[in-house]
C-alpha cells in the first residue's frame, strides 16, 4: 500500500503532512545511508566499529601520541630493559666524586672539590685525631639531607693496612663499599698509627636517576617501551594488511569480473589459476615465496597479494555470475556501451556488497597471516617490527615471567582482529540481499 | 494507421531475418573429456533455441511474436537486438547486413534497434540513479550536448509519463509500471527506429500493462516506431500487433494478418492456442488443454516439432519437417495438412 502511495506524485504532498512524513522522507535515502542505518542495529558491531576506528586513528596518529619512538636508537636505553609494566624508567643516577685529604698531622676543617653533579652541591669535611691510631671523618653536605640520597658509595684510598668502621672492603679489590647514610661519621682506623698523608677518594652514586617515563606495559629486552612498540607494531600490520588487501582486490576482482563477463576460455584459464592457488594452503606459499624473495614490508605485501587474490576472484565472479545474466546488463550491451563500462560501471558496483565484507575479512587474514610469518622469522626485518614480530621477540621471555613483551602484542593484535571481524560479520548481514530488509 | 499486409514485400522491410538459428551448446568439459575417454557416454548438448527462422518487419509496422514459454522468442528477439550473434543466417537492416557492419554504422544500427525487458526489477541497473540511466548512453555517444542533457532525459520523462522531479532516484523506490516506463524512457533516449519488446507488460498489473500498451502505441505515432512486439499473451498481441507471428520449438509455423490469424487460424498449434483463450462468453466451458508437454529443444522430435501433439498428424509429419508456404494474402502457415488439401 505504501509502495505505491509513496511513488504517486499526486499523494506524496499529502504524505508529507502525515504524521508519517519522517517515514517518507527516509524512502528517498541513498543505499550508502540504508545500509548505515541498518549497521547500526547491532550494539556489537558499533563496539566494534568504535574500536577499529579507534585502533586505525591510534596507528596512524603513533607518532604523535606514543611516549617513545621504537625506531630511534638514540631514544631506546638498554639499561631501561624487561621492566615490568607499570615501571617507571629513570634515567642513570648522578655520579660524584671528591677526594678527602687527610694529613693526621694536621687535623681540621676543609672544604672539598666536587667533580661531577648532584646530590651535593657542597661538602665539608671534618678530620679529627684523637688517637694516633684512629683518624674520625665527619661529612656535612648541601643539600641537608642528601646522604639519604646516595645509592652506591665506594672508597678508595684507604692506606694499607687500614679499615674503615663503616661498610665493607671489596673482596678482592682495594675499594670499600659503604652504605650512604654511613657517609656523615666514620673513622679510619690503623693499628700502629698512620704514615704520613693519605687521600680518600669517593665515589658515590645518586640512589635514583631522574624519572624518564612510566612504561605502563612495560619494555622490551631492548628497552623499547611496549606501548610505543605495539603503536608503531599496528601501524606497521594495518598498512600491510590493508594495502595487500587493496591489492589483491583489484587484481582478483578484476581478473574475476573479467571470467564472468566474457566466459568461455578466459573464464576457464583463470578460474582454473584460481583454483590451483586456492588448492595450496596461503601459510605455504606464501612461506615458500618469502623464502625465495627475502625480507621486507614489499616483499611480504606481494606475498598476501599473491596468496589472497583467488579469494576475490572467485567471491567476484559468483556474484558477477548473477548479475550478467540479470536484463540491465544486457541493455548496456543494446546500447552499444563499451565492455569496459559495463563490466566496470554497471557489473562492478553490483558484485561489491559482498566484495566488502571479504575485504574486511581477508584484511583481519591478511594481518594475522602477516603477524605468524614475522613470527616464523621470515616476514617483516627487525627495523619495523609489526605485532607478530613484537610478539616473536617476546616469546622466548615467557618461561623467565616476563609476559608482558609477548602478550600485550598478542592482545593487541586479538583486539584489532575481532574489531574487523565483528564489523565484518555485521556488514555481511547487511549487505546480504536475502537478509535485506528493504526500507 | 496503414501497415503494409504482407511479408513479402520484403522491398520495404527495414528488418529481415533469413535463416535465422542459435544453438546455445554446452561443451564438455576436461572432466567429461576424459570421462569419455574412459567409455562414459556423454554428448555436447545442444539448444536450438531458434531454427532456421525468417521473416521481415516493414517500417512502422507492429509485429507480435507468440509462442509458449521456452519456445524461442526471446532468444530471437535477442538476436533481432544484437544482444545475440546468431549461429548462423543473417541479419538485414535497412537491407545491410549488421554483422558485416564497421564502426560508425554498426553504433548507429546497433543504436536504432533496442530492446524493452521483461522483468522491470531487473532490468534497471539498481545502482544508478534514474537520470544516470536514461542519458548515460546519450552522454556516451554524445547524441545531445553536455549541457542540454539534463533537459533531454526531462524531456523524455515527460513523453513517458514520469515524474521529472524523480530523476535523482534509484529504481527500488519507483513502483512495477514505472520502472517499466523508466526502462521505455532508457531506450527512446537513443532516438531507435526498431524496438524489440521482450514480454514487456506480462511482468505487470492488468491495469497498468493497458496504459503502458497505450504509451507503446502513443510513442508508436510520436516516433514513428517499428515494434517488435514478443509475448505469450494473444489478447495483447490481438490489441497491438498488424500482423502475428506465431512459434513453436524454435520454428515460426504461422505468419498472418492479425485478422485473418485470429478469425481464421490455418496451423493446428494456432487453432488450439486460440481455442484456449479465456473469453468472457455466457455458460460454461471446458477447457481442452493441448496434450502433452512443449518437447526438450535438446531433442526435437524429428518433422514437425508439433506432430506429438497434433490431433492431426500423419506418417509425413513424422519424418519431413513442413515448409513455411503461403496459404492466402500475406499468409504462411508450415503444415502437411495444407499441401493435402491442395493435391
Amino acid at each position: 500500500m505504501s509502495e505505491t502511495l509513496g511513488n504517486d506524485p499526486a499523494l506524496a504532498g499529502l504524505a508529507e503532512r502525515t504524521p508519517d512524513a519522517r517515514r517518507w522522507r527516509l524512502r528517498a535515502e541513498t543505499p550508502l545511508v540504508r545500509v548505515a542505518r541498518n549497521f547500526a542495529e547491532s550494539r556489537v558491531a558499533v563496539f566494534g566499529l568504535v574500536l577499529l576506528v579507534a585502533i586505525i586513528v591510534a596507528a596512524v596518529l603513533a607518532p604523535y601520541i606514543s611516549p617513545q619512538n621504537p625506531y630511534d636508537l638514540s631514544e631506546i636505553r638498554i639499561e631501561a630493559g624487561e621492566l615490568p609494566p607499570g615501571a617507571v624508567e629513570r634515567a642513570d643516577p648522578p655520579r660524584q666524586r671528591f677526594d678527602i685529604p687527610i694529613d693526621p698531622a694536621a687535623p681540621g676543617v676543609q672544604q672539598l672539590a666536587l667533580n661531577g653533579a648532584a646530590p651535593f652541591t657542597v661538602v665539608t669535611a671534618e678530620v679529627l685525631v684523637s688517637d694516633p691510631e684512629r683518624i674520625e671523618v665527619r661529612l656535612t653536605g648541601e643539600p641537608a639531607g642528601a646522604f639519604a640520597e646516595v645509592g652506591r658509595l665506594r672508597i678508595d684510598g684507604v692506606p694499607r693496612g687500614a679499615e674503615l668502621t663503616v661498610g665493607e672492603k671489596h673482596s678482592f679489590r682495594s675499594f670499600w663499599e659503604v652504605p650512604g647514610a654511613d657517609l656523615a661519621a666514620f673513622a679510619v682506623v690503623r693499628e700502629g698509627g698512620f704514615e704520613g698523608t693519605f687521600e680518600l677518594e669517593v665515589d658515590l652514586r645518586g640512589a635514583h636517576g631522574e624519572a624518564i617515563m612510566t612504561h605502563w606495559l612495560g619494555t622490551d629486552s631492548q628497552g623499547r617501551d611496549m606501548y610505543s612498540a605495539i603503536l608503531y607494531g599496528l601501524r606497521i600490520s594495518l598498512s600491510v594488511g590493508v594495502l595487500s588487501c587493496l591489492f589483491a582486490m583489484v587484481i582478483g576482482m578484476s581478473l574475476g569480473l573479467v571470467a564472468a563477463y566474457f566466459g568461455g576460455r578466459v573464464e576457464t584459464v583463470i578460474m582454473r589459476i584460481v583454483d590451483l592457488q586456492l588448492s595450496f594452503p596461503a601459510i605455504l606459499v606464501a612461506l615458500m615465496l618469502l623464502a625465495i624473495l627475502g625480507q621486507g614490508v614489499d616483499k611480504v605485501i606481494i606475498a598476501l597479494v599473491t596468496v589472497q587474490w583467488a579469494y576475490y576472484a572467485r567471491t567476484v565472479r559468483g556474484s558477477a555470475l548473477v548479475e550478467r545474466s540479470k536484463e540491465y546488463i544486457e541493455a548496456a550491451t543494446c546500447l552499444a556501451l563499451s565492455h569496459r563500462r559495463i563490466v566496470f560501471r554497471h557489473l562492478l558496483p553490483n558484485c561489491l556488497p559482498p566484495m566488502i565484507v571479504v575485504v574486511t575479512l581477508q584484511t583481519a587474514h591478511a594481518i594475522s597471516l602477516e603477524a605468524t610469518l614475522s613470527f616464523l622469522g621470515v616476514g617483516l626485518p627487525q627495523t619495523e617490527p609489526s605485532l607478530g614480530l613484537l610478539i616473536s621477540n617476546g616469546f622466548e621471555y615467557m618461561m623467565s615471567g616476563k609476559y608482558w613483551i609477548s602478550i600485550f602484542p598478542g592482545v593487541a593484535l586479538l583486539i584489532t582482529i575481532v574489531a574487523i571481524n565483528l564489523v565484518g560479520d555485521q556488514l555481511r548481514d547487511v549487505l546480504n540481499p536475502r537478509m535485506r530488509r528493504d526500507g | 494507421m496503414t501497415a503494409p499486409d504482407t511479408a513479402a514485400s520484403a522491398a520495404a522491410a527495414l528488418m529481415e531475418l533469413s535463416g535465422i538459428s542459435k544453438r546455445f551448446t554446452r561443451r564438455l568439459d576436461a572432466a567429461a573429456k576424459i570421462a569419455q575417454l574412459l567409455g562414459a557416454r556423454l554428448r555436447e548438448e545442444t539448444v536450438h533455441a531458434v531454427d532456421d527462422v525468417s521473416l521481415a518487419i516493414a517500417e512502422g509496422e507492429v509485429v507480435g511474436l507468440v509462442g509458449e514459454s521456452g519456445c524461442g522468442k526471446s532468444t530471437l528477439g535477442r538476436v533481432v537486438a544484437g544482444i545475440h550473434q546468431a549461429s548462423a543466417g543473417t541479419v538485414t537492416y535497412r537491407g545491410r547486413d549488421v554483422a558485416a557492419l564497421e564502426g560508425r554504422e554498426r553504433m548507429a544500427t546497433a543504436l536504432a534497434i533496442q530492446m524493452i525487458f521483461q522483468d522491470p526489477m531487473s532490468s534497471l541497473n539498481p545502482r544508478l540513479r534514474v537520470a544516470e540511466i536514461i542519458g548515460e548512453a546519450v552522454r556516451v555517444h554524445r547524441l545531445v550536448p553536455r549541457p542540454d542533457l539534463d533537459d533531454y532525459v526531462a524531456d523524455l520523462m515527460r513523453r513517458v509519463g514520469l515524474d521529472p522531479d524523480y530523476r535523482k532516484r534509484y529504481p527500488h523506490q519507483f513502483s512495477g509500471g514505472q520502472r517499466q516506463r523508466i526502462g521505455i524512457a532508457r531506450a527512446l533516449a537513443v532516438r531507435p527506429e526498431f524496438l524489440v519488446c521482450d514480454e514487456a507488460v506480462a511482468a505487470l498489473d492488468v491495469s497498468i500493462q493497458a496504459q503502458v500498451l497505450n504509451l507503446f502505441m502513443e510513442l508508436r505515432q510520436d516516433f514513428n516506431l517499428t515494434y517488435l512486439f514478443i509475448s505469450h499473451d494473444l489478447g495483447v498481441v490481438e490489441h497491438l500487433s498488424d500482423r502475428v507471428l506465431i512459434m513453436y520449438l524454435g520454428r515460426i509455423v504461422e505468419e498472418a494478418p492479425t485478422e485473418a490469424l485470429f478469425g481464421d487460424p490455418n496451423h493446428p498449434y494456432t487453432q488450439a492456442l486460440l481455442a484456449e483463450v479465456p473469453r468472457l462468453e455466457p455458460g460454461r466451458r471446458i477447457f481442452k488443454p493441448i496434450t502433452g508437454e512443449i518437447p526438450s529443444p535438446i531433442n526435437p522430435p524429428p518433422g514437425c516439432h508439433f506432430h506429438p501433439r497434433c490431433p492431426h498428424a500423419m506418417e509425413r509429419c513424422r519424418v519431413e519437417r513442413p515448409a513455411l508456404r503461403p496459404t492466402g494474402p500475406g499468409r504462411f502457415s508450415a503444415c502437411h495438412l495444407n499441401d493435402e488439401a491442395r493435391g
